[in-house]
């Protein structure tokens, strides 16, 4: 792909681009636009190369997940040569009404690769095989952390179960 | 699993997407300046760790030599080991100790094997 036309499909992914990178940075804009920006980067520079072999959404999506990991572990690195005793977890996201605010602490309750999954899914509207995909796990896979974790979100939303 | 209860599912994540639309920041291609600061950051750390080394190594070129402990004059040790009391050892280890003591020529200190 030419350079303008991976900046169109940034451009046209890129509200669904933040969403996804504030899922995978534990809902803090601020890592979640580092984030984003550095897959920016990466696109456009090179590093990060798309094939073809997928939709463009779920393949920058995946690569979304790599940069948040590659950034994830880094701060950890930081924390500890820094000998932060604790864990900088981000503070709630301010502005969101009480629906919003819970359904943000069930997913974080959720085992990481649930949550994913969820989001892809539910948030994004991608297929369970897309989710698969932008996650490099398998279909079957993927499925079981779909049906897993519906189940523990509705466990951690109090939602009652089905008749 | 009804359909309802994923469709309420779906509202619920509708309505946190909607939410974060309004987060999003501006489409910005720029360098980032944020990432630069960091950058600058590490790098910052790096010298400090390195300053820190070298004036470390430094110290420790100004210290003075450590100096192995000189060991006990030979007559001395030729003393202790033959007056060992006799009622601490029994008589046979008492010969063995007075027999297999190391003995020095006064001039060299070299040890020598009988004298």
């Amino acid at each position: 792909m030419e350079r303008a036309e991976l900046e169109s499909e940034l451009r046209a992914h890129h509200v669904a681009s933040f969403g996804w990178a504030l899922s995978c940075c534990r809902d803090d804009p601020h890592s979640a636009e580092d984030v984003l920006h550095e897959t920016y980067l990466r696109v456009l520079d090179g590093r990060a190369r798309f094939r073809g072999e997928s939709a463009f959404r779920t393949w920058l999506f995946g690569v979304i997940r790599q940069v948040a990991r590659a950034a994830r572990r880094r701060a950890a690195l930081r924390n500890l040569l820094l000998l932060r005793a604790y864990a900088a977890e981000p503070p709630p996201l301010a502005g969101d009404a009480p629906p919003e605010a819970a359904l943000r602490t069930a997913l974080r309750q959720l085992p990481t690769r649930q949550r994913e999954v969820l989001m892809l899914v539910f948030y994004q509207e991608l297929t369970i095989a897309e989710a698969a995909q932008a996650l490099g796990i398998a279909l079957g896979t993927a499925r079981a952390h779909y049906e897993r974790g519906k189940a523990a979100l509705r466990t951690a939303l109090g939602v009652e179960a089905a008749p | 699993m009804s359909a309802d209860r994923e469709d309420d599912l779906r509202a619920r994540f509708a309505a946190l997407r909607s939410v974060d639309r309004t987060r999003a920041p501006g489409f910005d291609l720029r360098p980032a300046s944020r990432s630069r600061g960091r950058a600058l950051a590490w790098s910052g750390g790096a010298l400090a760790v390195a300053a820190v080394l070298a004036l470390s190594l430094a110290w420790r070129g100004q210290a003075p030599e450590y100096a192995p402990a000189t060991a006990a004059a030979p007559e001395v040790m030729v003393r202790l080991a033959v007056d060992l009391p006799s009622d601490f050892l029994l008589d046979d280890e008492a010969a063995d100790v007075r027999r297999d003591v190391p003995q020095f020529a006064p001039e060299t200190n070299d040890e020598v094997p009988f004298l």
